[in-house]
């Protein structure tokens, strides 16, 4: 099941991505609408990262198209911001918090100059958004994951996008860090930003997204989280597995198994 | 007098080398500076034959252009042909040294150029080939090659350290990853052939690894870590030459092992401190 809509923020017309002839994306077709948080859904391999770097241009399509805002990428790259993963980069690099939220007002123009006090005045803005203001000078290699995930989401605030694909910012995180992201990112919302997430706890995708990706190499479904996300599309987008999970999470709830913080 | 040649050559060549070395211990690419720094040997004999002459500008051009080649090279194994990068690497330098030492030994007679010169450097004669002003003309060459260098890292700093720390965020920004890529790639190869000549196409590769190595053990701050790269250089080359004047061996061996013995002691202090340290912070890897 796909909604489309009109005046996508983002669409993507017939993208298929492949590694060495194998497809990691077939033929995926959706349009996504302005100021919603939306979530992409699906198991692991099943192409989420990948869908999230072709938008991105940094895969190669073996066919189909993207479009955001109605345009090519390369003409809207300043109103897009990317999240890679946190484990993507090596955080015993030797640069602070500052260093790497200012990465985010860097761009092809203004590479060879120096960046302007504005520019620091709007990274340290970003970093008080996400309570890090008092680690500005702190070398990354001492920050816990939870506080890497901050600074990569303040890097991000600090481009001052209108489209932010974020992939997998809750991962290895704190409750307090994932809910202090999540306020922040309903909060930018509603000042009409459009949020991707690519997320795979579904405990709380019906309290996080509007609208819900669900996607296993092919799309399995696009639209509102309530159309949406629902157990007939999710056993198709997890193929049985889900099935298993739910009965072991029903037997636990049922037998009343304790549940224990680490 | 001779002494001072001597250590000033090898100041030059280490810090020219610690300072692009940061990069690319950073970048996780330290045998991409191996392998550049023997595949530009079939370079700089082509550009010797065809030019006839050991002017650096011709040996720097036939350089550069293999240095490039074979990050192209090894770029095409990896990535077209599917090898492993450490594999692709081993691969693509042996062949091309390989086929410099061929063009060396077959043309033996009518090239200045000896093998021993190319793979182990002749620093010590260093002071003999003076130029303008009686200072040596390495000396003249590589501290050109060294205000160069600074004022790459100074100009292109934050490029290099974007495409460094976090490439796909980079190119997501737009910024040409390449452009950084070979740039640095290609200032590694004119480093490399500019310090054949005093410490040859094998050491070489000590000066790139091991002075930014040290500087990565002891700080975790960029601008620190490049300034202590170059300190840990210079003082290589001047516990060197000291080390093979008592020894009476090769000065170039002589700085080369130095920067070891900087590395071990470094490695062995953090260790120590770390073991004694009941501190807190060390939980963090601080």
């Amino acid at each position: 099941m796909v909604q489309h809509i009109d005046n996508p923020v983002v669409e993507l017309h017939n993208v298929t991505v492949a590694y060495q002839q194998k497809p990691v994306l077939w033929n995926i077709d959706y349009t996504l609408p302005e100021g919603n948080l939306i979530g992409i859904i699906g198991p692991n391999g099943s192409g989420k990262t990948t869908m999230i770097k072709a938008m991105m241009g940094l895969l190669p399509l073996s066919s189909g198209y993207t479009k955001i805002f109605g345009k090519d990428l390369d003409d809207v790259r300043s109103r897009v911001s990317y999240v890679p993963q946190r484990g993507s980069v090596d955080w015993d690099f030797p640069a602070n918090v500052l260093d790497v939220v200012l990465m985010g007002r860097s761009k092809p123009k203004n590479i060879f100059k120096r960046l302007t006090s504005q520019d620091r005045a709007i990274a340290l803005e970003c970093l008080r958004k996400v309570k890090m203001e008092n680690f500005v000078k702190r070398q990354i290699s001492q920050l816990s994951g939870g506080q890497q995930q901050r600074v990569f989401l303040a890097r991000a605030l600090a481009q001052e996008a209108d489209l932010y694909l974020m992939d997998e910012p809750f991962v290895g995180v704190d409750m307090a860090t994932e809910q202090a992201i999540i306020d922040l990112l309903k909060e930018m919302r509603e000042k009409g930003k459009t949020i991707l997430v690519v997320h795979h706890d579904l405990q709380t995708v019906k309290d996080y997204f509007d609208w819900v990706v669900l996607l296993n190499t092919r799309l399995v479904a696009s639209g509102k989280t309530e159309d949406v996300f629902q157990s007939e599309l999710l056993n198709e987008t997890y193929g049985g597995k889900l099935n298993i999970l739910s009965q072991v999470s029903n037997l636990l709830k049922a037998k009343g198994h304790p549940v224990r913080e680490k | 007098m001779d002494a001072f040649w001597i250590i000033l050559t090898g100041a030059l060549v280490a810090s020219c080398c610690a300072l692009l070395g940061c990069f690319l211990v950073l970048r996780k690419m330290t045998m991409v500076g191996d392998a550049i720094s023997h595949a530009v040997l079939p370079g700089i004999v082509i550009a010797y034959l065809l030019a006839q002459s050991r002017a650096s500008i011709t040996l720097l051009i036939g350089a550069a252009v293999f240095g490039v080649l074979i990050t192209l090279l090894i770029e095409t194994l990896h990535k077209q042909g599917k090898m492993q990068l450490d594999a692709a690497i081993g691969l693509s330098f042996t062949l091309l040294f390989a086929i410099g030492v061929i063009l060396i030994s077959s043309f033996t007679g009518q090239v200045d150029l000896d093998q021993d010169c190319v793979l182990y450097g002749e620093i010590a004669y260093i002071p003999l080939d003076l130029g303008w002003r009686a200072i040596p003309r390495q000396v003249w060459v590589l501290g050109i090659l060294l205000m160069s260098i600074v004022l790459f890292i100074q100009i292109g700093y934050r490029g290099l350290f974007i495409t460094t720390f976090d490439e796909t965020f980079a190119a997501s920004l737009g910024i040409s990853t390449l452009f950084w890529h070979y740039a640095l790639m290609s200032a590694v190869s004119f480093t490399t052939v500019l310090s054949f000549e005093s410490v040859g196409a094998i050491l070489v590769v000590a000066f790139l690894v091991g002075p930014a190595s040290v500087a990565y053990l002891l700080t975790d701050k960029l601008p620190q870590m490049l300034i202590l790269a170059v300190l840990a250089g210079i003082l290589a080359s001047i516990g060197g030459y000291f080390l093979a004047v008592a020894i009476n061996g090769s000065i170039a061996g002589a700085m080369a092992s130095v920067i070891g013995i900087e590395f071990g002691l470094v490695l062995g202090i953090k260790k120590i401190r770390r073991l004694t340290s009941k501190a807190p912070q060390s939980v963090f890897g601080g």
